[in-house]
């Protein structure tokens, strides 16, 4: 079967998570209580979710075996040791895992900023780009990491078994694209007796799948097929405001794309008795960036805050490592000018605000947080790709964040919190430019999207547009799609905006529904949500990271 | 706790997958609905017969030992094809042809230049990128040939990005400037004070893309801009720069001037130039300036120049005789270019099929129609893009296979692969027949 077969939104997923639910829901009743172990369980999630990683990835399983194996020797030696053995084995541990990402998902970013041939023609030599990014390797690395981590700090009181770690990097409704989840939530679910949901729980676990299949094929899908790719397609085509309304249906449709998997993976995960933590709530009504990032990929923002930002200092102080990146990046600045009243200028302001930060301990605190946050966010940009467009996109971001800390603080009121939510919304939708044109999938090849390459060009080409003077009314095509784009866009953003209370008397409304006709409700919405798709269900975007 | 039987579970999930299958085997499809199954798993559009042109003509075949050798490597092609994709010409026509592909094997130590003028159908480097990956591939040759740094779309050959106050202006179109119509882009870039370009050549569509080592620019003033330092150019003939070979990014600064291009390519080898101009007709060769003809064969002849219009020109025809009036237009267009550029093998493109039905552009008929009556007696080469596609109708499976977008008119990247493969091979199966005496000619009956 071929990987694109796997997806969530194909039959054949479905048919497999099919014979999984039964199996591992009914093997109580089917085996002698002898059986009735939690590794039993285990055994069959690990064996499924291998199956699945296989048929998504390949022979890239190996990677995935390989990662489980050393990290799991190393947990049990950081356990083990203590002192300066245990931060030493602590520093293999991360250091091979990056180096894992390293040289699976940045070779190529290397290569081509590499001086000479030598690098990329030794890449191209191996093959590697037959092979490279084994999917999901975002995630399960950084699943990894976190657990050697808490072994090392003591947050896990043991290691698990080789099993139970198995088991919990490879759980397969989450694998591939988070969310992220923390050994210490999800090693103890594994083990529990209580893990058969009840129907009331089993209704909504359907309903989280429904919730998140109707988002991702019409939300995300339809919007993105009529009213994004064209844009992206042919970015000198169009005018300021269809770039605008490009972005902004961008924005909707990597929101239900993600969201809609989340919920998707939250759903199959608690029919099988797996409680994973949220990772969306309701991002575009943040009111301030970091409010944002609170609420948008809560799981990724929280490990990059428990295992960078904190060590890097946090908002108290500057680490060695954060110095060091500082003042590399002066260095940069004062070459990238190149002209010497440039580097005193730049040298100046630094000594400046050293000074300043020496005197003034609050402006101290602001300076701090700003350096750390920019390194957090640049390297998550970087997280997402090795790309020029990523690296600009998490730069954006981190430079709004930046521009929100040092901004003086006031009393809360409706007018700041609209403010903030302006700044943020439209910041956020604008510097997806870059992300947009950095985040092309092969499968998209079909409807012209340009390489990789031309990722940067894209973004540039659209940011100028964005200048672009509109065309007469007269000028204007509206196609079909193009209008139904635009209606299933506001349709989408006033689900986003309802009012709490509304939502709430709906959620009551559903939760209350049998699940006979919440499984009635999901066939017909998938049903009418394939017919409508533009094409063979796309894959999700994040599955790409 | 209450527990579900299991069995009520079989039923739902069966219920589930049941209608799904159902569905998916059954149920139509939407009308907006894509197809964009692997390319692999698609078979070829059945191609419909295309009347004969007419009496076969008398194409004088160079059959020369050293060409046959050069071009061995035929025998081994799969060059069959129905009448529909193959090239049809007067002698003239063929002789240029073979004179084209006689120059080929001389790659190794001359410079063989293909000018690819079209309409938006060719825009981003579509159609052009297949004959130049195969050509230099074979023949050698590095670059993408003639750029500007600013385009209305992006090309997929090169990547670039501008720094200081740079802008484009096009000699035709809805917001024409007859000021700028000038060659090769019939457009130019106005650079305000100075301006410096960050290129390099993309990988992926061809490796030959990078690796350029001449740079040639070409504005007003001339000579106005500085390369890389550490590139350690040294002038060429004819104002061109030679320098290392560029694998990464270049960094080419200009000052201020009218640019008309950028030539990026390599002292010896094959180049193919892509050079849209969306919107045009294709009518405006005979209103360029004959300077710039004296100045495009002095530095940069071509051997062989690619014509692929028509598009623009259907919505507004609204009877035969316009379309044959338009016809006329092209084939005096076509006869200027021969004055200007003697010896140069021309291969006319005509429009590619358009429309959900053939109802949406009933001229489009009109229009092919007067260009093969019209374009093969010019000495020019007509191939039938439409016919190529599968004759009157064959967008709209175009657009069911992903191979042309949603307007049913421009082709996607995979469609403008397929649309360029059928056109190589309709430019080798002609050559195959002139060089082969035996095998069917293109125009025998």
């Amino acid at each position: 079967m071929m990987a694109g077969d796997m997806t969530f939104t194909s039959w054949g997923f479905w048919a497999a998570f099919a014979a999984v639910f039964l199996v591992v829901s009914g093997w109580r009743a089917w085996l002698p209580t002898a059986w009735h172990r939690p590794w039993v369980r285990q055994a069959m999630l690990l064996t499924f979710s291998l199956g699945f990683y296989t048929l998504v990835g390949g022979k890239l399983v190996a990677v995935l075996l390989l990662s489980i194996a050393l990290n799991h020797l190393l947990a049990q030696a950081i356990h083990a040791s203590s002192g300066f053995s245990r931060t030493g084995i602590t520093t293999v541990a991360v250091a091979f895992n990056l180096g894992l990402l390293g040289v699976f998902k940045y070779a190529y970013f290397v290569a081509d900023w590499w001086p000479g041939q030598a690098l990329p023609t030794l890449l191209n030599t191996w093959r590697l780009d037959q092979w490279m990014l084994p999917i999901g390797i975002s995630f399960y690395t950084f699943q990894a990491i976190s657990y050697v981590v808490d072994v090392h700090r003591g947050t896990l009181a043991k290691p698990a078994s080789l099993l139970s770690f198995a088991t919990y990097i490879t759980f397969f409704p989450q694998l591939v694209a988070g969310p992220i989840v923390r050994a210490k939530d999800f090693l103890p679910q594994l083990t529990s007796a209580s893990w058969v949901c009840t129907p009331p729980q089993q209704s909504i676990h359907v309903q989280l799948i429904l919730a998140g299949f109707l988002k991702k094929l019409v939300l995300g899908d339809l919007v993105g097929a009529w009213l994004v790719d064209p844009v992206f397609e042919r970015p000198g085509d169009w005018v300021s405001w269809e770039v605008l309304l490009a972005l902004y249906g961008y924005s909707l449709q990597v929101y239900a794309d993600f969201s809609g998997y989340t919920d998707m993976a939250k759903g199959m995960a608690g029919l099988l008795g797996i409680a994973l933590p949220d990772n969306f709530r309701f991002p575009y009504r943040a009111t301030s960036p970091s409010d944002f990032w609170r609420r948008w990929h809560i799981t990724l923002s929280q490990w990059w805050k428990d295992y960078l930002y904190i060590p890097l200092g946090g908002n108290r102080a500057l680490s060695p490592f954060s110095l060091v990146v500082a003042l590399c990046a002066l260095a940069g600045g004062v070459l990238w000018w190149g002209e010497l009243g440039g580097a005193l200028v730049l040298v100046g302001g630094a000594l400046l605000t050293a000074a300043a930060m020496l005197m003034l301990p609050t402006f101290q605190r602001k300076v701090t947080t700003s350096i750390n946050v920019l390194i957090v966010m640049v390297v998550g940009g970087l997280w997402h790709g090795a790309h020029l467009n990523f690296l600009t996109w998490g730069l954006l971001n981190g430079l709004i964040l930046v521009a929100w800390v040092l901004m003086p603080k006031g009393p809360s009121s409706w007018v700041r919190q609209a403010l903030g939510w302006m700044l943020t919304f439209h910041t956020v939708v604008l510097a997806r430019i870059w992300f947009r044109a950095g985040s092309l999938i092969s499968w998209n090849e079909s409807t012209a999207a340009p390489h990789p390459e031309d990722a940067w060009g894209t973004a540039m080409v659209l940011w100028r547009q964005l200048q672009a003077p509109p065309l007469a009314w007269s000028d204007l095509v509206w196609s079909p799609t193009y209008a139904a784009g635009l209606a299933l866009m506001a349709f989408g953003y006033a689900l986003h905006f309802m009012p709490q209370g509304v939502r709430d008397a709906w959620k009551q409304q559903t939760t209350s529904l049998p699940l006979w006709l919440t499984w009635l409700l999901w066939c017909i919405a998938t049903m009418l949500a394939l017919w409508c798709s533009v094409s063979y269900p796309k894959p999700f975007i994040y599955w790409q990271f | 706790m209450t527990r579900r039987r299991w069995w009520t579970w079989v039923l739902m999930w069966g219920s589930l997958l049941g209608m799904w299958m159902a569905f998916k085997v059954w149920a139509p499809k939407p009308p907006w609905f894509q197809d964009t199954a692997p390319l692999s798993s698609l078979q070829p559009i059945p191609l419909r017969p295309l009347t004969p042109l007419g009496a076969p003509t008398d194409a004088s075949p160079l059959r020369a030992e050293a060409d046959i050798a050069a071009w061995a490597h035929l025998d081994s092609m799969d060059l069959d094809m129905p009448r529909t994709w193959q090239l049809q010409g007067n002698a003239r026509a063929w002789f240029s042809l073979a004179r084209f592909f006689r120059t080929l094997p001389e790659a190794s130590q001359k410079r063989v230049e293909v000018y690819h003028w079209g309409d938006s159908q060719i825009e981003g480097d579509r159609l052009t990128q297949v004959l130049r990956r195969s050509w230099q591939s074979r023949w050698g040759g590095r670059g993408p040939g003639w750029v500007l740094p600013v385009v209305p779309a992006q090309s997929t050959a090169i990547v670039g990005s501008t720094e200081g106050e740079v802008a484009r202006r096009a000699g035709f179109g809805r917001r024409r400037d007859e000021e700028a119509l000038r060659l090769p882009f019939f457009a130019v870039n106005d650079v305000a004070d100075s301006m410096t370009w960050r290129v390099r050549g993309v990988r992926k569509t061809s490796p030959t893309h990078r690796g350029w080592s001449v740079t040639d620019v070409w504005g007003d003033p001339p000579a106005a801009f500085r390369l890389d330092p550490n590139l350690h150019a040294s002038p060429a003939t004819s104002g061109a720069w030679r320098h290392d070979a560029v694998h990464g990014n270049a960094r080419l600064s200009f000052a201020a001037q009218s640019l008309q291009g950028v030539f990026l390519g390599s002292p010896h080898g094959v180049m193919v130039h892509n050079l849209p101009l969306r919107g045009s007709s294709g009518t405006l060769f005979d209103k360029t300036l004959e300077e710039d003809w004296e100045a495009l064969t002095a530095r940069h002849p071509p051997s062989m120049v690619l014509l692929q219009f028509g598009g623009n020109a259907v919505p507004g025809i609204g009877s035969p005789k316009e379309a044959r009036w338009y016809a006329q237009r092209l084939a005096q267009n076509i006869e200027h270019i021969q004055r200007r550029c003697p010896g140069a093998a021309i291969v006319f493109v005509g429009p590619s099929d358009m429309g959900k039905t053939s109802e949406d552009f009933p001229a489009l008929t009109w229009v092919v129609q007067a260009l093969r009556d019209r374009i093969p007696s010019t000495g020019a080469l007509y191939w039938d893009l439409q016919a190529a596609m599968g004759g009157e109708g064959a967008m709209a499976d175009w657009v069911q296979r992903g191979w042309a977008s949603d307007d049913h008119v421009h082709f996607t990247r995979r469609g403008a692969e397929e649309a360029g493969q059928r056109l190589e091979r309709a430019l080798l199966r002609g050559w195959r027949d002139l060089l082969r005496p035996t095998s069917t000619h293109p125009d025998s009956p």
